[in-house]
């Protein structure tokens, strides 16, 4: 089930999981961009940054814009991301 | 090729650890090649169950009522029974909120939220893919 329109918006970006993932990922050597779908606001991506953290500061973060909310949010997500896919 | 990409959506991290690890060895038999490795995450999304049904599709008919919920996602859905993979979801719905299942091929009003799931009455019927 896609959540689209931007209708769950609200929806929280990350589960506990994708916390692990991302702890995980941070350690993963050779990883050079980390893509993001459904952004709606330039701090997910700094909660995405903290949580890769100094292992994985060399990874740039592409936000996916592919809701409404990141359409109207767009200059705060491009001001904190390395990278904006449409 | 100048970019490996993985997404998530399809498998965990763990899961997909296999993969990464290959591409590693590849890029390192390869050093004279150029190669990006871009991981992508599943973001805000919630996955259906397999279907028991042989077609790998579920088809929900309009005007029926469906449960959708989590804590089973081993478990086949059927078209009165959605199973996802999450089980919080239903604290972020709200009442006739609108559901779009498979990007639209269902679309389903939430009509009543309790603490496994949601309560679905279809306006719109439809096939909808497994694990979508």
């Amino acid at each position: 089930m896609r959540l689209i329109n931007g209708k769950h918006s609200h929806f929280p970006i990350f589960n506990e999981q994708d916390i692990a993932d991302l702890t995980e990922i941070s350690k993963v050597q050779m990883i050079d961009f980390l893509a993001v779908p459904f952004v709606s606001h330039g701090d997910e991506i700094n909660v995405i940054r903290k949580t890769l953290g100094v292992n994985g500061s060399q990874i740039k973060i592409l936000a996916k814009i592919d809701s409404m909310p990141g359409v109207e949010k767009f200059d705060d997500i491009l001001e904190e991301a390395d990278g904006i896919i449409f | 090729m100048t970019t490996c990409r993985l997404n998530l959506s399809h498998g965990s991290l763990k899961e997909n650890l296999k993969l990464i690890s290959n591409y590693r060895q590849a890029r390192r038999l390869r050093p004279h090649k150029n190669c990006a490795f871009l991981l992508e995450l599943k973001g805000r999304e919630i996955r259906i169950s397999h279907s028991a049904d042989k077609s790998k599709t579920i088809r929900v008919r309009t005007g029926s009522t469906v449960a959708m919920f989590g804590g089973e996602f081993k478990t086949a859905s059927d078209p009165t029974n959605l199973r996802v993979n999450n089980e919080s979801f239903q604290r972020y719905m709200k009442p006739n909120e609108v559901v779009y299942i498979d990007d639209g091929k269902a679309i389903g009003i939430v009509i009543q939220i309790n603490e496994n799931g949601v309560l679905l009455e279809i306006k719109q019927g439809g096939t909808i893919r497994e694990n979508c």
